[in-house]
C-alpha cells in the first residue's frame, strides 16, 4: 500500500480551509454506464427497514442502562445576566438527588473556546447555569426548580436589526457586527451607471428551529478510565473530539456510539454541553448518566438557522443581468461562526459585475447551528426574488432571463472547470414538468378576490464533494457473509443501505449477505454525515475495502481451486471460473476460520 | 383483571394491565405516564417521547384498540385495560401488513415517528378496511414526521389495506 500526502482546499458549510491529508495511494475508478451494475442503481428496500418498523431500532433515547441516573439542566431565564450566586442546598437535600453541578463545583472543561461549561455571565435565555442528576427524571426536574440563583440582569439585544444600530448594547469587544465574507468582480459602480434597469430590494428571513424529533442528548458510562457515550449525532468522531478536549482524556479511552438517530438536519455535529454534563456526572457518581434535552430546551439551546436582513441591487443592460450588489447580515446569536447567504450570488449565475458582503451580527440569542444548506437557502430567497423582480421590470420571462446566465464552463468563484454541469437540463425538466408555459405574469385569479395562483421558480447551489479522509474495512467470513465497518452514521438518509449495495456490488455478494456496522468510534474514521457529502466521502473507501477483499478472496480461491486468479470472478456469492460455480462458503470453508479483511480509504 | 380504582396515590401504587397480550403488573407513581412506564419500566422503547405534550403522536399506542397519546395517558388510568405497542404487531409468521408496507413504500427516513405512524394506521385499518387517501391522512394527522415521508406513509397504508382485503 502506498501512502500519499494530499493538500486540498476544502469548503464545508461556507468555510474554506487548507487541509493536508494522508491517503491510500490506490484509487477506484468511477463506474461508467457500461459497468454492468446489478445492485447499485437498482431498487432496494432499506436494509434496516425491519428494525425501524418493529421498534427494535435502538436510538440514543432508548438506551437505558442498569443504575442509570437522569440529568436535567437549569437554564437562565434571562438573555444576559451575571450569575452572582448559585445555592443548590435545597436541591441537594431533595430525596433521590445524587449530584448537582454549577460554576463553583464543576471541573474545568474546555468547550468551544471557553474554559467551563457554565458561564459566569450567561449570554442567552437557555444558557446552562446548573445541572442535577437524580434517580428519576421527575426528581431531577423538581430539583432544578429548587436551585436558587441570584442574577444581575444586564442589557441585551436579541433582534438582528436592533443589534446593528450604534446605540445597541455592545455584546462583543469587536462590536456586534463583523464582516464575514466578501467578493468583488468587475466594476460594479460603473455597471450600475451604465444600466438600463435597476431594481433595489430588501429581504428578511426569520429564525428557524431544527426540531429534530429526537432531541439532542447523551448517555455516558465509565468503566474505570474508559468512557462510553451514546449520543444522537451526525458525527461520532466529532463527539469524541469534544470529549477529549473537555475531559482531557486520550482517544483510546473514549468510545462514542450512535446506531440509529432521530434526525439532526445539521444541528448534531459534535458534543453538546449535555454530553459533558452526562460524562462529568457519570464519572463523579460512578454510575451511568443520561442527559437528554426536553422539547423546550431543544428550542432554546440546540441551535437555529440565523435570521437575515439582506439588500440586493440588481441591474440589467439590454437583455442581460449586468451587475448585482448583495449585502447580507445574519443573526449569529452566540455562535462562533456564521453561514454565508451571499454564496449563491457569488457562484450560481454568471454575472460580470458583482459586489457581495456578508456580516456576522452577535446577539443575545443561542448559537446558530448548521441547518440544511446553511446560509444558501436564505441567500437564494433574496437573490432569486430580486431576479424575478428585475425580470418583471424588464418585461422578460424569469426562466429565459436565468437561462442567459448559466455558468457553463467553470465555477465563477474558484475558476475550476466543471466536470459536469446540468443546470440547463434541470431548467428543461422543470419547465416541462410544472407546465411553465401556462404561467401568466400576473398570476391566475382564484375564487376569492385576495387569492391568486402563480408559477414560481428558483435555482439552488450547494457543494457536496466529500470531506477527507474516510476509512472502511470489510471482513469476509468463511461462510461467505461479510461485515462492513465504517464510522459514518445513517441519519435517515439510507447510508446503511447504500453502503451494503456498494459492498455487494464490488465483492460479488447479495445485499442480504452484507452486514453494515456504523456509528462507532472503535470502528474506522469517517467524516460528519452532513452537507450532502456522506456517500462521496465514504463510498470510495467502502468500495476499495470491498475490492481489496475480493482480490484477496480470488487469491485464496486460486490456490484452493487450483485455477489462475485472473480466470476467476465473484458473482452473487460464488466464485466462478472454468465453467464451475463454487459458493464462497464452500471455497473458504476448506480452511478453518480463514477470514479475509479488506481495507479501504479515500481522500 | 381488576378495573381501575377511582382514586389512587399519592404514593406509588401497583397496577395490572395487559401489554401486547401479556398481563403485566407495575409499581408506579400516579403522575407517571403510560409512555414512561412502557419505556423505562417495561423496556418497550418503540413508542418515542418527542414532544411529551400530546402534539406529535410519536408515542401513539392502542388502548383497548383505540389510538392514544401515551405521553398524555397516566399509567394508573390503564389498570385493567389492554395496551398494544409497535413491538406487539409482528408475529412468528412475520411482519404486520402495515409494517411490511412501510418498508416496501419507504414510508420513513430517520424512523423516529414510525412506530406512532404505524400504530395510527393499524387502528385505521381495523376500523375501516378500505380507506381512501383522505382517511389515511386524517388518521395520521396527529403524527408529525419531520423528515416529510407523508406521501409514502399514505401509499403504504393504502397498499396494506388492499393486501389485507385479499
Amino acid at each position: 500500500m502506498s501512502i500519499k500526502v494530499v493538500r486540498t482546499k476544502s469548503e464545508f458549510e461556507g468555510t474554506i480551509s487548507e487541509e493536508t491529508a494522508l491517503v491510500d495511494g490506490r484509487d477506484v475508478a468511477a463506474w461508467g454506464a457500461d459497468a454492468g451494475l446489478t445492485i447499485v442503481g437498482k431498487r432496494q428496500t432499506r436494509v434496516d427497514g425491519i428494525a425501524r418498523v418493529t421498534g427494535r431500532a435502538r436510538y440514543t433515547q432508548d438506551v437505558y442502562l442498569p443504575g442509570m441516573l437522569h440529568a436535567r439542566v437549569l437554564r437562565s431565564p434571562y438573555p444576559r445576566a451575571r450569575v452572582r450566586r448559585v445555592d443548590a442546598s435545597r436541591a441537594q437535600a431533595l430525596a433521590g438527588v445524587r449530584g448537582v453541578l454549577h460554576r463553583s463545583n464543576a471541573p474545568k472543561a474546555a468547550f468551544r473556546g471557553e474554559e467551563s461549561i457554565f458561564r459566569d455571565e450567561v449570554r442567552f435565555a437557555g444558557d446552562e447555569v446548573a445541572a442535577v442528576a437524580a434517580d428519576t427524571e421527575e426528581t431531577a426536574a423538581a430539583a432544578i426548580r429548587l436551585i436558587d440563583v441570584e442574577y444581575e440582569i444586564l442589557p441585551f439585544v436579541a433582534d438582528l436589526e436592533e443589534a446593528m444600530r450604534d446605540q445597541a448594547p455592545r455584546l462583543d469587544e469587536k462590536g456586534n457586527v463583523t464582516e464575514s465574507g466578501k467578493l468583488d468582480r468587475g466594476d460594479v459602480t460603473r455597471a450600475f451607471a451604465d444600466a438600463s434597469v435597476v431594481v433595489e430590494a430588501t429581504y428578511r428571513t426569520s429564525t428557524q428551529l431544527h426540531n429534530s424529533l429526537e432531541t439532542h442528548g447523551a448517555v455516558a458510562s465509565w468503566d474505570g478510565d474508559e468512557l462510553t457515550v451514546w449520543e444522537s449525532t451526525q458525527h461520532v468522531f466529532g463527539v469524541r473530539e469534544g470529549l477529549k478536549t473537555a475531559l482531557r482524556i486520550p482517544y483510546s479511552d473514549i468510545r462514542v456510539l450512535c446506531d440509529y438517530m432521530g434526525g439532526g438536519f445539521g444541528s448534531k455535529g459534535g458534543a453538546g454541553k449535555y454530553t459533558i454534563i452526562a460524562a462529568v456526572f457519570a464519572r463523579r457518581l460512578g454510575t451511568p448518566v443520561r442527559c437528554v434535552l426536553t422539547r423546550d430546551e431543544e428550542n432554546l439551546a440546540a441551535g437555529n438557522r440565523s435570521a437575515t436582513y439582506q439588500t440586493v441591487r440588481i441591474a440589467a443592460r439590454g437583455k442581460k443581468i449586468h451587475a448585482i450588489e448583495h449585502l447580507s447580515w445574519s443573526n449569529a446569536g452566540q455562535g462562533r461562526w456564521v453561514a454565508d447567504p451571499t454564496g449563491p450570488t457569488n457562484g450560481l449565475y454568471d454575472i460580470p459585475n458583482l459586489r457581495t458582503r456578508s456580516y456576522k451580527v452577535v446577539t443575545s440569542l443561542g448559537a446558530l447551528a448548521s441547518f440544511r444548506a446553511p446560509g444558501y437557502v436564505e441567500g437564494t430567497f433574496a437573490l432569486d426574488q430580486a431576479i424575478d423582480e428585475l425580470a418583471e421590470r424588464m418585461g422578460e420571462d424569469p426562466l429565459a432571463l436565468r437561462r442567459r446566465h448559466i455558468a457553463r464552463a467553470s465555477d465563477p468563484v474558484t475558476g475550476l472547470r466543471y466536470s459536469l454541469k446540468r443546470l440547463a437540463a434541470c431548467y428543461d425538466v422543470g419547465e416541462r414538468e410544472i407546465g411553465w408555459h401556462h404561467r401568466k405574469p400576473d398570476g391566475l385569479r382564484g375564487s376569492a378576490p385576495h387569492r391568486r395562483r402563480g408559477y414560481g421558480m428558483a435555482s439552488q447551489l450547494w457543494g457536496g464533494s466529500g470531506l477527507p479522509p474516510a476509512y472502511a474495512t470489510v471482513h469476509l467470513n468463511p461462510d461467505g457473509t461479510a461485515v462492513l465497518r465504517c464510522g459514518t452514521q445513517d441519519i435517515g438518509t439510507g447510508t446503511r443501505t447504500v453502503l451494503a449495495q456498494l459492498v455487494a456490488e464490488e465483492l460479488g455478494l447479495e445485499v442480504g449477505d452484507v452486514r453494515v456496522e456504523l456509528g462507532d468510534t472503535n470502528s474506522q474514521y469517517a467524516p460528519i454525515s452532513a452537507g450532502s457529502l456522506t456517500v462521496a466521502s465514504v463510498g470510495p473507501a467502502v468500495r476499495l475495502a470491498a475490492k481489496d477483499a475480493r482480490l484477496q478472496l480470488l487469491d485464496a480461491a486460486s490456490g484452493l481451486l487450483e485455477v489462475g486468479a485472473t480466470e476467476l470472478r465473484v458473482e452473487r456469492g460464488a466464485v466462478i471460473g472454468k465453467g464451475h460455480r463454487t459458493p464462497i462458503g464452500e471455497v473458504l470453508g476448506q480452511v478453518k476460520d480463514f477470514t479475509v479483511i479488506g481495507k479501504g480509504s479515500r481522500f | 383483571m381488576p378495573k381501575a380504582p377511582r382514586f389512587v396515590g399519592p404514593g406509588a401504587v401497583d397496577i395490572a394491565f395487559e401489554v401486547n397480550g401479556d398481563g403485566v403488573s407495575v409499581h408506579v407513581p400516579p403522575q407517571r405516564t403510560l409512555l414512561d412506564t412502557l419505556r423505562e419500566t417495561l423496556g418497550l422503547t418503540g413508542a418515542k417521547r418527542v414532544c411529551d405534550e400530546g402534539t406529535c403522536g410519536a408515542c401513539t399506542v392502542l388502548l383497548d384498540g383505540a389510538p392514544v397519546y401515551s405521553c398524555m395517558t397516566l399509567a394508573v388510568a390503564c389498570a385493567g385495560q389492554s395496551v398494544e405497542t409497535v413491538e406487539g404487531l409482528a408475529t412468528e409468521h412475520g411482519l404486520h401488513p402495515v409494517q411490511a408496507a412501510f418498508i416496501e413504500h419507504d414510508a420513513f427516513q430517520c424512523g423516529f415517528c414510525t412506530p406512532g405512524q404505524i400504530m395510527s394506521c393499524v387502528a385505521l385499518l381495523r376500523a375501516n378496511g378500505s380507506p381512501t387517501g383522505d382517511d389515511v391522512m386524517r388518521a395520521v394527522s396527529g403524527n408529525l414526521c419531520r423528515c416529510g415521508a407523508y406521501p409514502n406513509i399514505v401509499a403504504a397504508a393504502l397498499s396494506a389495506a388492499k393486501k389485507t382485503q385479499r
